[in-house]
């Protein structure tokens, strides 16, 4: 069964058609990449694939289950994980807290627990931040644990963005481009982090990415978009033959506009 | 004694309470007194549960008091009117203060659903709108009510309040703060404070913990309010004016918004230093307004804004622990982390 579906899916705002017919399916450990220029709804998609916008037409299913209507909350229960483009941390928290927060939703305890310190209160708490800590540990953030996400440095806080998706626990993580603004050394680490998260914890992952040469090292399967039509898909080798991807970045040679 | 050094307010509390006692018994504290000392933890009450609401959950409430009207004539209602408590005896008479209290802070709470639910969906000065015009709303309704006094004001209410129940009651407010930040109730307020969006796609169910946040908040304001309405004895619509809303969230803003030390020693100075201006006579508000400016310009965060007292045990990272080592000793502790530096090195 796929962890995440689109299916033929379309948003309009007003006269504007930003996105037509996007569909996607993605397996476990299927690394995919949206690529496409500046405008070319790849963010609307990522925004209607996590609830925060609602297609207009089509259907998405996460886990074989229909989300129509559901808000973004409902998306990261069904076992769906994302970041943004611009960073959203939660810059006051500590780096420790942050990646606590996003524990919120499987904490079993209910408000009378929570009031009284009675139940399993204190059990869900160690849990919890146990859980923080292996997961800082392991994504070698430990030493920063104390410091405000605000204080980190830039790549630190998208490494940051990242793991706290994965303290939700999701199946699929969706990263919208997470080299963005990284030097060659930077991406390196990135390309790495990725297939951490694919080998060994074994999610699905779809990045948008900007960067040619991380998306034609890593990812398997490629959708190409422009004016929110999606107009190459493929394998990295075929898509970056294909002309028409060709065309949209870098546009027309001038004599193939005089043969026509 | 390493059981005293950890657990030092289970002890502190009680003697400041025996302390007060005694002083009252020996007539240190005179009755002028002891109102300012009981209107302040009405006030502390007040501010820390606004700070649930402004400070931790990021959304702007300016109309707090309508949920302390509504706590105040509710119990006000119950023990003077639907029960004539003043010919019991003290222990029943108690019971149906305390009960009272409760219930006042029960629908308190009820009318901070009604007032959330639709309105917790909008973002910052569209709720600031809703929850003043909500305050001006509830002072409207009471001025027309009859059995409540209508515009002439409720009067006669027994004197049921004292020094014992109103810091009870504030012990209780911050117990329950400390408990709501320190949780994943407390976290998922701080994560739609920071960014709405992120805590939403991260599966916090943003509109149902803003609730949660504000219905909490109202329901210590009924409470707050019922411990006013039998300090003062008497209730008139326009004591809970947008003015009085004001006050409180100038008592949170300079003692320092999103930390509970700040807004309960934001709320207990604020409310007793107009009363030690005194002396000053026509300057007193003058000076008063004065200081408040010197504090937002020199610490805009507040006071005590990042600070908590270290007996409240937060666990959130990030904040200065606030122990009697700061207030008493600075030079002390700073040899004390230089050495604890070197050893660890």
């Amino acid at each position: 069964m796929s962890v995440l579906k689109a299916d033929h899916i379309s948003i309009q705002f007003g006269g504007l058609r930003a996105v037509n017919d996007f569909s996607i399916e993605l397996n476990q450990r299927d690394l995919f990449a949206i690529i496409g220029p500046n405008g070319a709804g790849k963010t609307t998609v990522f925004n209607m694939l996590t609830g925060l916008y609602q297609p207009t037409e089509g259907t998405i299913y996460v886990n074989g289950k229909p989300m129509n209507g559901c808000a973004p909350h409902e998306f990261a229960d069904a076992g769906l994980a994302r970041t943004f483009q611009n960073i959203r941390l939660f810059g006051n928290a500590t780096v420790l807290d942050n990646v606590k927060m996003a524990h919120t939703y499987k904490t079993k305890y209910n408000f009378f627990n929570m009031l009284t310190r009675t139940g399993n209160y204190h059990s869900e708490e160690k849990r919890i931040t146990e859980e923080s800590m292996h997961l800082l540990e392991v994504f070698e953030l430990q030493d920063k644990k104390d410091f405000f996400a605000r204080n980190l440095p830039y790549g630190e806080q998208r490494k940051l963005e990242i793991v706290r998706a994965l303290a939700t626990e999701p199946q699929v993580i969706l990263l919208d481009e997470p080299a963005a603004g990284m030097n060659p050394n930077e991406i390196d680490n990135v390309i790495s982090l990725i297939r951490r998260i694919r080998d060994d914890l074994g999610k699905a992952v779809l990045i948008i990415e900007h960067h040619m040469k991380m998306v034609m090292e890593i990812a398997e399967y490629i959708k190409v978009l422009d004016f929110g039509e999606t107009i190459s898909e493929g394998k990295p080798e075929y898509v970056q033959q294909d002309p028409k991807v060709i065309e949209s970045y870098l546009g027309r040679r001038a004599n193939d506009f005089r043969s026509k | 004694m390493k059981w005293l050094k950890n657990n030092s307010e289970k002890v502190a509390i009680p003697l400041v309470f025996v302390a007060l006692w005694l002083l009252k018994y020996f007539g240190v504290i005179n009755n002028y007194l002891l109102q300012i000392l009981m209107l302040a933890g009405v006030n502390i009450i007040m501010t820390e549960s606004l700070n649930l609401v402004n400070g931790v959950t990021g959304q702007n409430s300016i109309g707090h008091a309508g949920f302390m009207a509504v706590g105040a004539y509710i119990s006000a209602l119950f023990t003077d009117i639907i029960f004539n408590v003043s010919d019991m005896p003290l222990i029943p008479q108690t019971a149906l203060f305390l009960l009272a209290t409760i219930i006042g802070g029960i629908i308190a709470a009820v009318f901070g659903y009604l007032i959330g639910m639709p309105t917790l969906r909008l973002r910052g000065d569209y709720l600031a709108i809703v929850t003043l015009g909500f305050g001006e709303v509830i002072r409207a309704i009471i001025r027309i009510t009859p059995f409540v006094g209508a515009a002439r004001g409720m009067m006669g209410i027994p004197k049921l309040a004292n020094l014992f129940w109103i810091y009870l009651f504030v012990i209780l407010a911050l117990y329950v703060c400390r408990n709501f930040i320190d949780s994943s109730y407390g976290r998922a307020c701080m994560a739609i404070r920071d960014n709405e969006i992120a805590a939403n796609t991260l599966g916090i169910n943003v509109s149902r913990y803003k609730i949660i946040a504000f219905v909490t908040s109202a329901f210590m304001a009924g409470v707050a309010g019922s411990m006013f309405a039998h300090t003062m004895r008497y209730l008139h619509p326009d004591i809970f004016s947008y003015i009085k809303s004001t006050d409180f969230l100038v008592y949170l803003y300079a003692g320092g918004v999103g930390s509970i030390s700040g807004a309960f020693l934001g709320g207990f100075v604020l409310t007793i230093l107009p009363e030690i201006l005194r002396f000053m006579q026509e300057w007193r508000l003058v000076i008063y307004g004065a200081l408040l400016l010197i504090i937002i310009l020199f610490r805009p965060q507040g006071l005590f804004g990042g600070k908590e007292f270290s007996w409240l045990k937060l666990k959130t990272g990030g904040i200065h622990q606030m122990g009697l080592k700061d207030l008493l000793g600075r030079k002390k502790m700073i040899k004390k982390e230089a050495s604890a530096e070197e050893t660890s090195q």
